[in-house]
């Protein structure tokens, strides 16, 4: 190799300065997050309350009520009261 | 490597620092390797947005991996393989680059562009011509001004493989940059 080659790419390919900008593409980025340890207990505390709400629900009276004990209770999940009431009066239950 | 004994005592200390959370440490470390991570992009890309992307990337992935940084490898040897591969990343996610456009469309007067040195032109465009192999080593020998052996460990390739990627690096850009002479004369 030539040594005006090497002098060449020392010349040319030198450093450069970063942009200020740089350091508030690199901040951005860093929203606070709530600790992984704390997201977990979030959801499992979601989860826990979930069941209990079920549960309770699965052991009220509208569920176990005259009439209505063939109603699956999972079926309030996802309709509402008046679907419910409509599918019981055509005689599906 | 380039930086002095009382550089890496400063960087250990910011690092042991940065690994309890201080938020401060991490922005002395940012100002202290900032121009070399993006001089590295720049020279490997030939784009300022890119390589402020490839920057941007870096610098995230040193403060999500500095916990595992146990110091067993030289701090700036970790941080160039940071920057290394996430050059090598970008280049992967299929980008095209078109290194002088893109630098000829960032703003520059028509004045400026004139001045620019058709010199630098040149060897920007045939060191963005290279395969990124080469180009890599090419840019940590002469913007980084490391040795072989510190490119090698870097790379993760014998010193070897390093001096004929820069041999055939030399052979491709003297060619190259003479048949660009030859065009303009």
């Amino acid at each position: 190799m030539s040594k005006s080659l090497a002098t060449l790419l020392h010349e040319e390919l030198g450093r450069v300065p970063a942009p200020a900008q740089l350091w508030d593409r690199v901040q951005l980025p860093r929203t606070p997050r709530p600790a992984a340890s704390l997201r977990l207990a979030w959801a499992a505390a979601l989860l826990l309350v979930s069941a209990v709400g079920l549960h309770a629900f699965l052991k009220s009276e509208a569920v176990h009520a005259p009439g209505l004990v063939r109603l699956q209770a999972a079926c309030h999940l996802c309709h509402g009261g008046d679907d419910l009431q409509a599918v019981t009066l055509r005689g599906v239950y | 490597m380039v930086l002095d004994a009382q550089q890496r005592e400063v960087d250990r200390e910011l690092i042991v620092a940065c690994q309890r959370g201080d938020h401060d440490a991490f922005a002395a470390l940012f100002d202290a390797h900032r121009d070399r991570v993006y001089s590295i992009a720049l020279r490997f890309s030939g784009s300022p947005s890119v390589a402020l992307d490839i920057a941007q990337d870096t610098f995230l992935k040193l403060l999500s991996k500095i916990g595992e940084f146990r110091g067993e490898a030289k701090f700036e040897s970790w941080l160039y393989r940071l920057v290394v591969n996430s050059c090598l990343d970008h280049r992967r996610a299929g980008r095209k680059w078109s290194p002088l456009a893109t630098l000829r469309a960032s703003g520059e007067s028509v004045l400026q562009r004139l001045l620019r040195s058709e010199v630098e032109e040149n060897v920007q465009q045939v060191v963005a011509r290279l395969a990124p192999e080469l180009r890599m080593v090419v840019i940590l020998r002469y913007t980084e001004e490391l040795s072989y052996d510190e490119i090698a460990e870097i790379l993760g390739c014998p010193p070897g493989t390093v001096a004929s990627r820069l041999n055939r690096a030399h052979k491709l850009l003297e060619r190259r940059l003479s048949e660009l002479r030859g065009k303009h004369v």
